[in-house]
């Protein structure tokens, strides 16, 4: 079988390949970033998000805040799915790789984390800042994740950049 | 653990290229693929034989708001020896 063969090639010559694979996928990645407008709208709903939570009384509306970060997020998300589309770019929804489940589940984790905090620390602890300052945490990390990692993967296996 | 096989099908390097750029979504364009590596449509399309015969990628034809794109993307065997092309490469430099 052709696809069997081994070839001998010297240590040098990998490293330039993988080199060289690892900079096609960092201009890939860059060309399926979404547009910054996307971002900044994901950013900031994903801050109301959690301020809201943080901030949500039963005496008050911002629960409602909650809906909209959550509806703009997910018409975000249609339209940059859309316009890569347009592009000729299917960008994978699914997790289907163990370096995306892995991205998924430490951002979920985070994300508790944070949503805990910004609420908790407000309600228990009388800290009225904690809101602010957890929404200002996820808005930042969304935005650089997105900016940074289009493709969602974050913990990527060695680069070999010299 | 999968053992890494070093795979001369993928190892040329515009296939290799191929395969990188396919392995960050789910399907990409001709044409997008073609921009990316700047090589003429009969050159792509001849990488692109090559892997379908081995059934690395998988080419599908769709016509489109009254245009036909060409949709390319790697199967689950192209993504797995893709995988284990870059094993064995990393291997080597131990």
């Amino acid at each position: 079988m052709m696809n069997n063969e081994k070839e001998t090639i010297s240590k040098e010559e990998a490293a330039a390949i993988l080199k060289s694979v690892d900079s096609t996928k960092h201009d890939a990645v860059k060309s399926f970033r979404m547009p910054l407008i996307l971002i900044t709208l994901i950013s900031l709903s994903c801050s109301l998000i959690v301020f809201s939570w943080g901030m949500t009384e039963h005496d008050n509306m911002w629960a409602l805040g909650m809906y909209i970060g959550a509806a703009t997020i997910a018409i975000c998300i249609a339209l940059a799915i859309y316009t890569h589309r347009l592009l000729g770019i299917k960008v994978s929804v699914l997790v289907r790789t163990k370096e995306r489940l892995k991205s998924v589940l430490f951002l979920l984790l985070i994300f508790a984390v944070i949503l805990i905090f910004g609420r908790q620390f407000r309600v228990y602890e009388g800290f009225e800042y904690a809101p602010h300052i957890a929404a200002l945490i996820a808005g930042s990390l969304v935005g650089y994740l997105l900016y940074k990692y289009p493709t969602g993967e974050f913990f990527k296996e060695k680069k070999y950049n010299d | 653990m999968t053992k890494s096989t070093f795979d001369t099908i993928i190892h040329a390097p515009n296939r290799l290229q191929i395969c990188s750029l396919l392995e960050t979504t789910k399907e990409l364009e001709f044409q997008v693929i073609k921009e990316q590596l700047d090589v003429s449509d009969s050159v792509l399309s001849k990488h692109l034989k090559v892997l379908e015969d081995a059934n690395y990628v998988q080419l599908i034809k769709k016509t489109e708001f009254t245009r036909q794109r060409t949709w390319v993307s790697l199967t689950p065997n192209g993504r797995k020896s893709f995988k284990l092309h870059l094993r064995e490469l990393r291997r080597i430099i131990g």
